[in-house]
């Protein structure tokens, strides 16, 4: 399907073409070519992030507690329907699924005619990396204590909702921090029946023992609670959804958008795909739109986290006769997490920042070595060697007020057992009771947080992937080869259809359509029975921007171009009329 | 002659046979459907009331709001079932809810019907976009089915939401137009 067809005018004559290609061959240079793990992953900042499964009128909801500040001021609230049930939750499940269904754009270069820069080097792409932290929870309002314990690294109290003053008081007078600003916005989460979660680190955690929580509440649907979130919240945070069930999943409350994916910039694999969000849901009334990265199979996460043989045994684990070889137990038996962000056979087994934090509490790692910057994993890693008698007669120094290690291996194995391996495979097991997983991505500013998305499902939409495949194709002299990729004209055609022409060349800079055009494609409305209905259909814009004049080129490119080729054609054209009245 | 005679006498037999097998067999009407009704609950939950005039939104999932369900059955065999409950608007037919859950049907009480013990919270709001709920006449439905998916019985019952009068009233009112 193409919606544009400029194209072919481009090159005009094929032998002009030529002499247009021989005169750029004194710009060819080489281009700055580096080649990242996967080039064609964009990074996403996400500032929420959940995982919802639904079944049987009973909502699970992992959700990924993310915070940077000190652990006595950390704080978390949120907002129930019914007494909730807790449980640990595990970080590598988010990793997990970020990996495994992260939105990837791939661009596939072609060559038509003499292209001497087509051996080997590309050029373009950016390194990619992992999604960060964003903002965070807050809230408040209720009565008294319901309950109150702790589990893992947390203290934590559900209390009744019922009026906001009586709950931010306990919640004050028991040293759970309450962010400014809760007050002004937990009015509509205050009622009769409702509950209030609130965690706080437990005395001696850090937040590198902060680590994802699963709560379970009776409810039809998932909601994210976004206008208490908006007290912490960053401009554009974004809100990354993932839902399990028997079908695909929709906003119910939101619009979905269809980005327009002539704006992806190619020659980074989407390196502006975040950026290119924020201005696709923007077009939305209210900023308030969601778009499907991907739905399908949750076959895509099968054995990932659980995979033959992870684990080894508990009680082996707590057998390990000294702190070397319980920590080489766990590189060993895949207690880390292997980074298939960078490939199947790169990256290695990283520890997650529960399992530092739980080993640092009993083989620490010597102050003066972090001060030198050995980081927590490398320590762990390089163990059997940082404690050989040789290391230590060599850098007495790196050793200097370390107390040394404290090695309860039972404890220790029990503690990482209700920490990691339980919580990770109770996660595992969402993708052998939920067949299919859809994920969606949305961006959101504070002030534009005044609606709670809800969730639901329509099973008859399509599956969507999030692989997405682009074509480049450069038109290079026939007679006079092209030597320089950048300025050789060049043709882009999206999975959408969209024809995007660089007839200047693509430079050095994206390979994608003007910003000026919409970020969006479509913006729908998703409903729980039937097709989308289309509220804003782009098609005829985006088409006309793209038609025929190239306006949504970078400039420098195809005017440019032009302009020579005239000039040459006209001097061609003269030359030849000379030639004709001389032999007259 | 004989052997005329032997081909009726096998005919009659026949003839017979089938007619006393027939008579004797299964029961060939299909099985009484089950009866479901429909309900509500009172503000807490509690109770069995007819769904049917105004009914007050319920604050609930996070800040949304709902309409409890309760259903009887009466003619059912103890047992896990499936339940699916809709709910449309009456004006057109648009969607608002459609959820299915697994229920486990006890045996019905001495007045001859089972209740669900817990009333279900129908999410009405946020509602889906351009659908009002409030002041909507909404069509409610339970289906009853066996765990193949065959319908058993259903129950109906319509009644028109109405966004609460306290301090919940305004944020009712701006999650609930649609």
């Amino acid at each position: 399907m193409t919606y544009a067809h400029t194209s072919r005018n481009v090159l005009l004559l094929g032998g002009l073409a030529t002499l247009l290609c021989a005169s750029q061959l004194r710009d060819a240079a080489a281009c700055g070519c580096f080649t990242p793990p996967d080039p064609s992953v964009p990074v996403v900042q996400a500032g929420e992030r959940i995982v919802f499964a639904m079944q049987n009128g009973e909502v699970v909801a992992h959700i990924q507690i993310q915070y940077q500040g000190d652990a006595s001021e950390f704080g978390w609230l949120l907002p129930l329907p019914s007494l909730p049930t807790l449980e640990l939750g595990t970080d590598e499940l988010f990793n997990q699924l970020t990996s495994q269904t992260q939105p990837k754009y791939r661009l596939t270069r072609k060559y038509e005619g003499n292209c001497l820069f087509q051996s080997g080097r590309g050029f373009g792409g950016s390194s990619s990396g992992p999604p960060s932290p964003g903002g965070e929870d807050a809230g408040g309002g209720g009565g008294p204590l319901v309950v109150q314990g702790a589990i893992g690294p947390y203290d934590y109290a559900v209390l009744h909702a019922d009026s906001k003053d009586p709950m931010l008081q306990w919640l004050s007078d028991n040293h759970y921090f309450v962010p400014a600003g809760t007050d002004a916005t937990v009015g509509p989460y205050i009622h009769t029946g409702a509950y209030f979660l609130a965690l706080k680190l437990r005395s001696g955690q850090s937040t590198g023992d902060l680590q994802p929580v699963v709560v379970r509440y009776p409810s039809d649907l998932p909601m994210i609670p976004i206008v208490l979130t908006s007290v912490g919240a960053k401009p554009h945070m974004g809100i990354q959804v993932w839902m399990l069930g028997a079908g695909r999943a929709i906003p119910r409350n939101y619009y979905h958008t269809v980005v327009n994916d002539a704006l992806v910039d190619y020659s980074n694999g989407g390196q502006n795909y975040n950026d290119l969000i924020t201005k696709a849901v923007g077009e939305s009334i209210g900023k308030h739109s969601f778009v499907t990265e991907f739905a399908g199979a949750s076959s895509v996460m099968k054995n990932i986290l659980n995979y033959p043989g992870r684990f080894g045994s508990n009680s082996e684990l707590a057998a390990q006769p000294d702190a070397t070889s319980f920590v080489q137990y766990l590189y060993s038996h895949g207690y880390g997490q292997i980074n298939r962000s960078q490939g199947p056979f790169g990256g290695g087994v990283t520890l997650t920042s529960q399992l530092i934090a739980i080993l640092s509490r009993y083989i620490p790692e010597p102050p003066v070595m972090a001060q030198h910057g050995v980081t927590a994993d490398q320590w762990f890693q390089s163990l059997s060697y940082y404690l050989t008698p040789q290391y230590q007669q060599q850098h007495p120094g790196d050793f200097a007020g370390w107390a040394g290690i404290n090695y309860q291996p039972a404890q220790m194995a029990t503690e990482i057992d209700q920490r990691v391996v339980q919580p990770t495979l109770q996660a595992a097991a969402l993708f052998d009771t939920y067949p299919y997983l859809t994920r969606m991505y949305s961006t959101l500013s504070p002030e534009d947080m005044n609606k709670d998305p809800v969730f639901s499902y329509n099973a008859g939409l399509p599956d969507y992937k999030n692989v997405h495949d682009a074509t480049l194709t450069y038109h290079c002299g026939m007679l006079v080869p092209s030597a320089n990729a950048s300025t050789t004209p060049a043709t882009l055609l999206t999975e959408q259809g969209w024809v995007v022409e660089f007839p200047g060349g693509v430079g050095s800079g994206s390979i994608a359509a003007s910003w000026g055009l919409p970020g969006s494609w479509r913006i729908e409305i998703l409903r729980e029975e039937g097709g989308p209905e289309v509220v804003t259909d782009n098609t005829s814009r985006i088409r006309d921007a793209l038609g025929t004049g190239g306006c949504s080129v970078a400039l420098g490119g195809r005017t440019e171009g032009m302009l020579g080729a005239a000039m040459l054609a006209a001097l061609a054209l003269g030359l030849a009329l000379a030639l004709r009245r001389r032999g007259e | 002659m004989r052997e005329r005679i032997r081909k009726t006498l096998a005919g009659l037999f026949g003839l017979g046979l089938s007619l006393g097998l027939g008579g004797c067999g299964d029961d060939p009407r299909p099985p009484e459907p089950v009866q479901v009704t429909l309900g509500g609950a009172a503000p807490d939950g509690s109770g069995f009331l007819p769904l049917q005039g105004d009914v007050t939104l319920i604050p609930g999932a996070q800040g949304g709001f709902h309409v409890w369900l309760k259903y009887r059955t009466v003619g059912m065999t103890p047992g896990p079932a499936r339940v699916e409950h809709t709910a449309r608007r009456a004006s057109d037919g648009r969607l608002i809810l459609t959820s299915m859950r697994t229920q486990d049907i006890g045996p019905p009480s001495p007045d001859g019907y089972w209740e669900l013990p817990v009333a279900i919270p129908a999410f009405m709001c946020p509602a889906p976009i351009g659908v009002q709920v409030r002041d909507e006449r909404v069509i409610y439905r339970v289906v009853v089915e066996d765990m193949a998916g065959t319908p058993l019985g259903e129950g109906e019952a319509s009644a028109t939401p109405r966004c609460p009068t306290d301090s919940q009233s305004a944020f009712c009112l701006s999650i609930c137009s649609g």
